[in-house]
């Protein structure tokens, strides 16, 4: 595991610094007993010695004033001797002792008669040996060793060795660019292991920018960055839910927890648009990519360009935030092999609680107020002897019943010379769903190469793969659909009094007739989706001259999707035989093209420094979408699609394109790195603007000022750096369908003319021909401290980012009079503001290293005008009448406060008319307030028009993270919590409400429900009823339902142990670690019970899971 | 740095920004060369760009083919896309004396009557947006088809089918709401946000007046040829001229138009009542106008909303007693369960064959299998209760269904629902005469309402009765059971204006006297042993209107009352 910083500090440290940090052999001291000089045969005073010692040596004698007060005066021997000989000649015959610290030599007195011990000065110096490495073993080759207050000093070598001669009771300073400096006092040890470990705040940290890498202390906009530890051994199966929490700013909600589909929505600064989808921009060394498809353990950085200025170079698309992941590379070391692994099981995090089938008929009697279970069949519910008959099926938890074993391993060789680098990883997950047949796996093979091909010409390749696949059960045929829809939301919706499996064999026909979750996942249907993904990226830089560099950029991804979903025909019983089976199968081919030309030019004079970047880019991707169909095949043996019936068979496909070019330029400059400045200016073509708006400029300007390193600062004991920095620009984005401004005539709309289908088309979506980008204009503010020798930092950024000519299809607010839909139109603006904090703090303390650091959001999110679509509500609200409305935030919803539910018929009477929300209120209906009315205040009735407001938002106003690490001598714990605040949540259908369109009821609905014979005012659940799929007056949207779905939850936590160096040795490992890890261990939260505040569902959704494992780190 | 030389450096400089211009031009020049400008021009593959696409005879077919199916959806619906589908149509009855939504009282169709309608249904939604759908494409095709090089006379026919649509579309929106906006060319976003209504007579006028256009230029039914199965006819657009002047009070306007179609002649009774509804007979000519489905590709998925449990339907469809009770027995004597010919064991026995052809009830048989629902029935999936997916009334519907059907209930079942059949030609027509207050002849009702009765599958005695007052009743509950489940009762019961009558109080299914359960599960008795089904409050005056949908009033408040 190559951490970020050694890699940087290797490049910085190897390339650029080498000679100013090499306190070589050469300048060492040499040994005493190998100095040697002559000295004529006469009688000495002591005094006279050492003078002329000093004299020819380098080496400074002290002592005590009073010391060589009388002694007597000694003669030596002559001719060419060490200083060795003639210090023992001098101590025998003036009982002196000496002891050589580096070039000082002290002098002590003895009283001691015993002369013997006298002569031993030399021996004080020992060579020490031993090995710089970082926390994961890695050897730090360059690494300063220096022997504390003097010059003497070496460098580590290639594998991270030294070797120094140092005087006992010495002490030696470690240190290395991007870590933090160790001193060890020279003791009995004669070998030493020396681990550095990072040091986040150091001066020297560098951070990946847009095309290139930059110190931390010149970079002005707002970046984040995560580094290969902070992901490391979390059991994540894909990589955005390993950066939840980490980084302030980043939102990351996980939806669903389903293998292979778990990946979390990643908003940077809130969400910037309510039309064009406001993600951000990924960017895999370079190259526009999934996360997702990224082995976790061949990440070496995450950056997160959050301002206009860091990802103004990106334009076009930056607008909502550029993600660089930044894959390892190879290293100038030997061979290096190691090995991550691990094993696990996941389990959801939260799971609903479904009553037993004779609660569910006593509630539904309740519900219909019916006696459709009479007392006697509640009564064979109970007793569960005719479990045939009178079952009590608990579909959720029979569905959820597997273990989840899931499994990591990486294994990586890494390693090169002076002119070509390595870096070659293969990993493996497997992911077993807590269903059964649902499984993920995913192998991802990668190489990275660097090959100096002349002195001033460099190839850097980068090679990668990956194959996954994701398994599924499925319903059968006659039922159609998939896991979430149909598995998982009927193992949710049916009541345990309908029969699973009875004793002979036979399945239960459900409430559907159509069998249930028992017989779907024993029948023969199945899903796969294998997607394999291959690129190829190389850049060739050349640099003709010192400082500058051109270089040349290719990159070529081809991604296919494959689907095969063949639902079965099954026999329930002897009279229900579901004999219609159907396979559908699709493909999506995508092959991403890029090529990007790119010229930098940096210098130094004097104390200025700046750094000119021009560059174009063109991109390009075609998609390639085909499916077919058939259905009614022989038998379940035959799944191929060419084994389907004659029947109703059909093929379907479409092309798709896009592109992009741009040209860029960015100048940077510093003086002195004091007085900073940046500007970026972007120019982007797309092929999804019409000609007259197809280009778009992007500008943006950053300044910072270093006042740490003004006079009045720089000597500052307490301070050790402090940045301010503003940053302004605009950014764009794009995302939108392919062909947003061709009017077209939608295909597909095909009839049947004439007895069979004819082909159809019609105009179905109005398009504005003229549209153009939508922008965001960021300002930032924020300034950047570090305290303590960087031991502590803090970090502090304000932000404002208004989004206008917002890319939206308007749908809510145009009137259905228009007759089609809608595409996107430059409608509406939004404003998102906010803080971003963060803070680290690290000490150690001997043996015990700790660390602190956390990061806190606050993100108001506004819109400020949808344009059309701006009605002024008879309530003062102006927006859409639905979802969203102008000075709210987005995601929002929208709808009644409520007042507990009425308790009696005179409660109902005494209170404001609802009847054009409730029509017939009875006892335990919500009780909805009366907010307002024509005149502005309550008029006495409860109505959609006046009384209607603002829910709360799914957008997140809080987010933060903190993580605590911790290490003693061998042992490691660490532990992240993370949290939301600020945020709604609701769930809706058979998820939320009980008897939804004949479904399920939770035991927190029947134990919550609103009983008549003792009511409350505010319970859990209003009464009972039955609810159709288009709901009642009590499922409208209002504070009943909206809840707050807050949360602080233990994402992470892990506790390591690194075998001792010696056991080591004997097994032949250059390092060793196990550990336990858990993932999204505990979660505190008030959302509904049973249910992940993440979860927002109508009942299609899978956990989120917890994911317990036990892995290794180890290197060979 | 010290001791830099800033001359040397000065002269460095130039000398590399020599270079520099030299490589940045290469460079621009590398650029401009891969510059792929025409990339970034794309169109789409799968969609046909207006600006070239009205040209041939063959792409005018297209678009009309697109405006034929409208808003339709294939596949299930909770919720109407469009006049013209099985849910649009068939699910209608909810909200009549006919049927009863399995769903239950909070089903949005049954809330269309039971005196809980408000603004925010979204059964009134879907037909009020799938109606301007059905008038945005028929605009969009009337504002381009003229650019078509092709005869005159297929564009004139085009244009007659286009406006036909449209008209269609005006009636039922001024039959439903009253006064709509008027739509007649294709709008912007900020123009249909800001439409204003207009009166229900302008929108009559306006049907009226394209209705007449239409019938001018459409061919006539017979001159349909087998592969215009499903196009509309000058008769089409009659029936719903003749549908407008009843509604209107028009009455013999409604008779002129409905004799003409009787004139032509194209169209006939056809002898059995029962397969014209399958794919048996649905080319019959007495369907005039049909909604079009094939298997597969265009599929009908009432099969699966509306077959019985047994048969693995969602049984959402649940003839009321109401309408039961309607059918009189096969030797034309009006129905009472006290009747001797009534046989608890098998409902449909002695019964109007009609009943037979629409209903299932307990012990029939469907699909080959028992249908049992007696309430104590407590193995059968089809159980009568309030609690499974199953009836709610005791009886569940054949109409509409191949019983051989084998097929995917949601994908693989074509059959066609009739929009305008000659039946309903003939009934109008005496309707019209009657409530014109002319005479009644033997003579008028042999060639309307005897030849329903009279159809070979049907046979039940002809009508004699010429006072017109118990003629209404009669024709009315003939109407009611030959259009059972075809999409009209709730226009009817509104422009009779019997909602306070027909749609309030208890309505109960089918007997079951001898039932143990009964007693206990039935959440009402009734002397007669039905099961209680649900009951109306039904608001006259106000429920005969349909409110514009609460979303369309949050947008535009013009459309607000």
């Amino acid at each position: 595991m190559v951490s970020k910083n050694l890699l940087y500090g290797c490049l910085l440290q190897c390339l650029f610094l080498t000679t100013l940090l090499a306190n070589d052999s050469k300048a060492q001291i040499k040994p005493i007993d190998e100095t040697f000089l002559r000295m004529t045969n006469k009688e000495w005073s002591v005094q006279e010695v050492f003078q002329n010692l000093e004299s020819k040596t380098d080496y400074v004698f002290i002592f005590p004033d009073n010391l060589l007060t009388d002694r007597g005066p000694v003669t030596l021997k002559a001719g060419k001797q060490s200083v060795n000989d003639i210090l023992v000649q001098v101590a025998q015959s003036s009982r002196l002792k000496f002891r050589q610290v580096n070039n000082s030599i002290y002098v002590g007195g003895s009283q001691s008669t015993n002369q013997s011990q006298e002569v031993t000065i030399a021996l004080d110096f020992i060579e020490i040996t031993g090995k710089v490495v970082d926390q994961n073993g890695q050897p730090i080759p360059g690494a300063t060793v220096l022997v504390e207050g003097t010059n003497t000093g070496t460098a580590t070598d290639l594998d991270g060795n030294f070797s120094i001669e140092v005087a006992q009771g010495s002490v030696l300073q470690f240190s290395f660019i991007g870590y933090q400096s160790q001193r060890i006092t020279v003791g009995n040890q004669t070998s030493l292991t020396i681990t550095l470990t990072e040091d986040q705040s150091s001066l020297e940290e560098v951070v990946v920018v847009g095309y290139g890498t930059q110190k931390k202390v010149n970079v002005i906009g707002s970046v984040s960055q995560i580094s290969s530890e902070a992901i490391e051994n979390r059991p994540v199966q894909q990589l955005s839910q390993a950066i939840t929490g980490q980084m302030p700013g980043v939102t990351v909600i996980q939806r669903s927890g389903r293998p292979g589909e778990s990946g979390g929505n990643i908003r940077v600064r809130g969400v910037g648009s309510f039309g064009a989808t406001p993600n951000a921009l990924i960017l895999i060394d370079g190259i526009p990519g999934n996360m997702n498809d990224i082995n976790p353990d061949d990440v070496q950085s995450i950056s997160v360009l959050k301002d206009a200025s860091s990802a103004a170079i990106y334009g076009a698309r930056a607008a909502n935030g550029v993600i660089l992941v930044t894959t390892k590379s190879g290293k100038k070391s030997e061979l290096s092999v190691s090995y991550n692994g691990y094993v696990g099981f996941n389990q959801p995090t939260q799971l609903p609680q479904f009553v037993n089938s004779w609660e569910y008929a006593e509630m539904y009697n309740i519900a219909s107020g019916s006696n459709s279970y009479t007392a006697e069949d509640i009564q064979k519910y109970r007793d569960q002897n005719d479990p045939d008959n009178y079952p009590n099926t608990k579909f959720l938890d029979y569905l959820f019943s597997e273990q989840g074993i899931q499994t990591g391993h990486t294994l990586t060789l890494n390693g090169g010379d002076e002119k070509n680098k390595y870096f070659l990883s293969g990993g493996f997950l497997n992911q077993d769903g807590i269903i059964a047949k649902n499984k993920y796996s995913r192998y991802n093979m990668r190489l990275n190469l660097e090959n100096q091909l002349g002195e001033r010409l460099k190839l850097t390749t980068r090679l990668f793969g990956s194959i996954e696949e994701r398994n599924e059960p499925q319903a059968t045929a006659n039922k159609g659909g998939e896991l979430e829809g149909q598995l998982i939301q009927n193992a949710i919706r049916y009541p345990a009094v309908y029969l699973g499996q009875a004793s002979n064999g036979d399945f239960g026909i459900g409430p559907e007739s159509g069998g249930t979750p028992v017989s779907w996942l024993q029948s023969a249907s199945y899903l796969e989706n294998p997607r394999t993904r291959t690129g190829l990226n190389m850049k060739l830089d050349w640099t003709p001259v010192d400082g500058l560099v051109f270089s040349a950029i290719g990159g070529y991804n081809s991604f296919l999707i494959e689907q095969r979903s063949y639902l079965a025909s099954q026999r329930l019983n002897d009279n229900v035989i579901h004999d219609q089976s159907y396979l559908n199968q699709f493909s999506n081919k995508e092959i991403f093209k890029t090529a990007q030309f790119l010229g930098e030019y940096s210098k130094s004079f004097s104390k200025n420094s700046i750094d000119f970047l021009v560059g174009y880019t063109f991109e390009n991707q075609i998609n390639t979408y085909f499916n077919g169909y058939r259905q009614d095949f022989p038998s379940n043996d035959y799944t191929v699609i060419g084994m389907g019936g004659a029947d109703n068979q059909r093929v379907d496909g479409f092309d798709a394109e896009w592109a992009i070019q741009s040209l860029f330029t960015r100048l940077k400059f510093n003086h002195d790195e004091k007085y900073l400045f940046e500007t970026t200016f972007r120019y982007d073509g797309s092929s999804r603007f019409p000609e007259n708006n197809k280009y778009a400029l992007f500008p943006s300007m950053a300044v910072g000022w270093r006042l740490s390193n003004e006079d009045f600062l720089k000597n500052s004991s307490w301070l050790y750096d402090l940045k301010l920095k503003a940053s302004w620009g605009v950014l764009g984005n794009q995302n939108i369908g392919n062909y947003p401004y061709q009017t077209v005539l939608e295909s597909g709309r095909n009839y049947p003319i004439g007895g069979s289908i004819s082909t159809g088309a019609a105009y179905s979506v109005y398009r504005d021909p003229n549209i153009k980008w939508e922008s965001t204009e960021t300002t930032d503010i924020g300034f950047e401290s570090s305290f303590l020798q960087g031991k502590l930092n803090f970090n502090a950024t304000y932000f404002n980012r208004n989004t206008t000519d917002i890319l939206y299809q308007p749908t809510a607010s145009v009137s259905s009079v228009l007759g089609v839909g809608i595409g996107e139109v430059n409608t509406g603006a939004a404003k998102n503001t906010g803080w971003e904090f963060d803070f680290g703090f690290r000490e150690s303390v001997n043996d015990f290293q700790y660390s602190v650091s956390g990061n806190f959001s606050i993100i108001n999110n506004e819109i400020i005008t949808l344009g059309l679509g701006n009605v002024e509500q008879p309530n003062g609200l102006v927006g859409n009448g639905s979802s969203l409305f102008v000075g709210f935030p987005m995601e929002m919803y929208y709808g009644y406060n409520s007042d507990g539910v009425f308790l009696n018929q005179e409660d109902i009477n005494s209170w404001p008319s609802q009847s054009s929300v409730t029509p017939n209120p009875v006892p335990g209906d919500i009780r909805y307030q009366d907010i307002s009315g024509p005149e502005g205040v309550p008029d006495g009735k409860v109505d959609p028009t006046y009384d209607r407001t603002f829910l709360g938002s799914r957008i997140p106003k809080y987010t933060y993270g903190l993580n605590l690490g911790s290490k003693y001598k061998n042992f490691d714990i660490s532990l992240f919590i993370q949290g939301v605040s600020g945020v709604s949540g609701l769930l809706n259908g058979y998820a939320g409400l009980a008897f939804f369109n004949l479904g399920n009821i939770q035991q927190w609905q029947m134990d919550g429900r609103f009983d008549p014979d003792s009511p409350e005012r505010y319970p859990a659940y209003p009464r009972l009823e039955v609810i159709t799929n288009s709901g009642t007056p009590n499922t409208v949207a209002s504070d009943f339902w909206v809840t707050n779905a807050s949360y602080v939850r233990i994402k992470n936590m892990q506790l390591g142990y690194t075998l001792p160096s010696g056991i080591l040795d004997k097994i032949g490992l250059q390092n060793l670690r196990i550990y336990l890890s858990g993932e999204n261990i505990l979660s505190l939260t008030s959302y509904f019970e049973g249910w992940d505040p993440e979860i927002n569902t109508g009942g299609a959704y899978y956990p989120i899971l917890a994911t317990y494992t036990l892995g290794v780190n180890a290197r060979f | 740095m010290p001791g830099f030389n800033l001359n040397k450096f000065k002269v460095k400089m130039t000398s590399v920004m020599k270079n520099i211009n030299k490589y940045i031009l290469s460079l621009f020049i590398l650029g401009s060369i891969l510059a792929c400008d025409e990339e970034l021009n794309q169109f789409p593959t799968d969609a046909f760009a207006s600006g070239t696409f009205w040209t041939s005879e063959s792409n005018a077919l297209i678009a009309l083919t697109g405006m034929y199916r409208g808003n339709i959806e294939f596949g299930t619906q909770v919720v109407p896309s469009d006049w013209w589908t099985y849910c649009g149509i068939v699910f209608l009855e909810f909200a009549t004396d006919n049927s009863y939504d399995r769903r239950g009282d909070n089903s949005t169709y049954n809330r269309l009557t039971d005196g809980t309608l408000l603004p925010n249904n979204n059964v009134v939604n879907g037909y009020w947006s799938g109606s301007y759908r059905r008038v945005a494409i028929a605009n969009d095709f009337l504002e381009n088809i003229d650019f078509v090089n092709m005869p005159q006379e297929k564009i004139d026919r085009m244009k007659a089918e286009a406006r036909f649509i449209r008209a269609t579309q005006y009636f039922y929106l001024s039959q439903f709401w009253g006064d709509v906006p008027l739509i007649t060319n294709t709008l912007t976003p900020d123009e249909a946000n800001n439409v204003q209504k207009s009166d229900k007579s302008a929108i009559v006028d306006f049907v009226d007046t394209e209705l007449k256009a239409a019938i001018v230029d459409l061919p006539r039914f017979s001159s349909l040829g087998g592969a215009e199965i499903g196009r509309a006819s000058k008769q089409a657009a009659m029936a719903f001229l003749g549908r407008l002047y009843l509604a209107e009070k028009r009455f013999d306007e409604a008779s002129a138009i409905y004799k003409q179609i009787i004139d032509f002649g194209d169209n006939e009774i056809a002898a059995d009542y029962g397969s014209l509804f399958t794919p048996q007979n649905e080319n019959s000519t007495e369907n005039i106008f049909s909604a079009q489905f094939v298997s597969g590709l265009a599929p009908n998925a009432l099969p699966q909303h509306a077959f019985p449990a047994a048969s693995s339907g969602w049984h959402i469809v649940n003839p009321l007693g109401s309408l039961a009770e309607e059918y009189g027995f096969d030797d034309g004597s009006d129905f009472s369960y006290d009747d001797p010919k009534f046989l608890q064991s098998d409902m449909g026995a002695n019964r109007d064959q009609r009943f037979r052809d629409t209903f299932i009830w307990n012990e029939s048989s469907f699909q080959g299998r028992r249908y049992v629902c007696h309430p104590d029935s407590t193995q059968s999936v089809d159980q009568l209760t309030y609690s499974k997916q199953a009836t709610r009334t005791g009886f569940g519907l054949r109409k509409f269904f191949d019983e051989s059907f084998s097929g995917n209930l949601r994908t693989d079942y074509g059959g066609n629902i009739p929009i305008i059949r000659y039946a309903e030609v003939l009934l109008s027509y005496l309707e019209a005469e009657l409530e014109a207050g002319n005479a009644i002849t033997q003579e008028l009702l042999d060639q309307s309402i005897n030849q329903v009765r009279g159809r070979a599958s049907v046979s039940l005695p002809p009508i004699t009765e010429t006072d017109p007052s118990s003629l209404r009743d009669l024709l009315r509950r003939e109407r009611r059971i030959e259009l059972a489940f075809e999409g009209t009762r709730l226009w009817d019961i509104f422009r009779w204006n019997i909602g306070g009558e027909v749609l309030t109080g208890d309505f109960w299914g089918a007997p079951f006297p001898e039932s143990e359960r009964y007693p206990t599960t039935s959440i009402k008795l009734d002397p007669k042993s039905r099961w209680y089904v649900t009951s109306k409050n039904f608001r006259p005056g106000q429920d005969h209107k349909w409110p514009i949908p609460e979303s369309e009033t949050n947008i535009n408040p013009k459309l607000a009352d």
